[in-house]
């Protein structure tokens, strides 16, 4: 379904980053991003670990808000 | 602390025995309820989560809620509404599928991807609703007040076909044309692609006898949807009884050159990635046509009321679905039916395609190839153990 789940920014080195979102990490390239990343910053990662766009960020928050609302209707992990 | 990234992986585990994958067990990722949770909100309201949730597709899911609401309510859409959707749609698709061929597919084949060509087009192609009225939202039953700027929509895709002419056609690629020349001229990154897989003798990597996908009686699929209680359906959906492949391959199930290439080579990777390259061509070219004739609208603000409503949209990656249930214009049920549960179904074309793969060092890579030919729209996680472990 394509979810795109905004992360945030930790670090930033130029070319990579490394963000986290739902207390997962992970570095994701900055290649195809249009416009500066700074730490802080809300992005939309692609499946293959490219970041594309930033999201303000009450967009991002309002966002990640509902997909944990979603997650915590999913039955218990087993 | 989890390494699955929160929108999901398919896991796919290949038991290899006597030297040949023998079983595939598909472990579908993991769906959100998100229908759930537009459940009790205006549609309005839960058709403006829709782009937020859906980003990386945003286009094809906002269609497809926005005429399941519009069908639910009998609203009428202008055509010049219809003109606007259907370029934004065929945008998002050409995007889409040069990033697989400029990106995702040359690591699998020891190629370095073309970055600065992909990050080109989707300059090039993003933000086009801005182009032609308002940036956002667009989530209104019945459509936006429409202000086409003809100008600089033009340039816009003038620059597009530029990118695309140099780094995906390449001077002798015609959609009918002479196929084998474009692709012994590797002058593109597509091109040159196909031309390494023919070398590895994996052009028919992931050939299976799973059928394309035809097109669906739009009442029947309501009733699957609707019959869905638990989910199971949009989970692993079939069409009477059968899992059908979706996407490219099979929106060109009858264009001559993949009948032909079918018939001879099977509907493995190269298959794929020329139907990939044809579609996109395609839809390039309707996006230039269609475009000039994109005309101003001014839409009366439509009344939402009760009922149901099932829209089908081709998305990039395929067939996808949403069906809504609204009472007195507030959400009562919203189910989305999404190409991947189609590919990746435990029966499906990537778990068919893998099926019988010779086991050998690279046969994780030759995995992934098959899966990112059948495009997930979320990561896939490969993993191989004996059949006797």
């Amino acid at each position: 379904m394509c979810l795109a789940v905004p992360s945030e920014v930790l670090e930033c080195d130029g070319a990579m980053a490394t963000v986290e979102s739902f207390g997962v990490r992970r570095q994701v390239s900055l290649m195809l991003m249009a416009e500066p990343v700074a730490v802080g910053d809300f992005l939309l990662i692609q499946a293959g670990g490219f970041a594309l766009e930033k999201v303000d960020r009450e967009t991002a928050l309002a966002t990640q808000a509902l997909m944990a609302e979603a997650l915590a209707l999913e039955p218990a992990a087993s | 602390m989890s390494s699955v990234p929160p929108e999901g992986a398919i896991g796919a585990k290949l038991l290899v025995s006597g030297r040949r994958v023998v079983r595939v067990a598909i472990e579908p990722r993991k769906m959100l309820r998100l229908g759930a949770i537009l459940v009790g909100r205006p549609a309005g309201e839960a058709l403006g989560t829709l782009p937020h949730l859906f980003s990386l597709c945003g286009t094809a899911q906002l269609q497809a809620g926005l005429e399941a609401v519009e069908r639910a309510c009998g609203i009428s859409v202008a055509p010049a509404q219809r003109g606007a959707r259907r370029v934004l749609l065929l945008a998002e698709t050409v995007l889409e599928h040069a990033q697989r061929l400029l990106i995702d597919w040359p690591p699998l084949v020891g190629l370095d991807p073309n970055l600065a060509e992909a990050k080109a087009l989707r300059q090039a192609l993003t933000g086009l609703r801005g182009l032609m009225g308002p940036e956002a939202p667009w989530a209104q039953p019945g459509g936006v007040p429409l202000a086409i700027d003809h100008d600089a929509l033009e340039a816009r895709l003038s620059e597009a076909l530029a990118i695309l002419r140099r780094a995906v056609y390449g001077p002798q690629w015609e959609e009918g044309g002479d196929f084998g020349q474009w692709v012994n001229s590797q002058a593109t990154l597509p091109a040159r692609l196909l031309y390494v897989m023919a070398e590895r003798g994996w052009s028919d990597l992931g050939k299976s006898e799973v059928a394309p996908m035809g097109e669906f009686a739009a009442d029947e699929l309501a009733r699957r949807l609707e019959e869905d209680a638990d989910g199971a359906y949009a989970r692993a959906p079939d069409w009477q009884g059968q899992v059908y492949e979706t996407g490219p391959i099979a929106r060109l199930a009858v264009h001559p050159v993949i009948m032909g290439l079918r018939a001879k080579i099977g509907n493995g990777a190269a298959l794929r990635l020329v139907a990939r390259m044809i579609e996109l061509t395609r839809r390039m070219r309707d996006l230039i046509a269609m475009a000039p004739g994109l005309e101003h609208d001014t839409p009366a603000p439509a009344r939402l009321g009760s009922g149901s409503g099932l829209a089908m949209v081709e998305a990039a990656r395929g067939r996808l679905a949403h069906r809504v249930e609204l009472a007195d214009g507030v959400v009562t049920r919203w189910q989305i039916l999404a190409p991947t549960e189609w590919n990746f179904h435990p029966q499906g074309a990537f778990a068919k395609g893998v099926l019988g793969l010779e086991a050998g060092p690279d046969l994780e890579t030759r995995a992934r190839l098959i899966g990112t030919a059948i495009d997930p729209c979320v990561a896939l996680e490969v993993t191989i153990e004996a059949a006797d472990a």
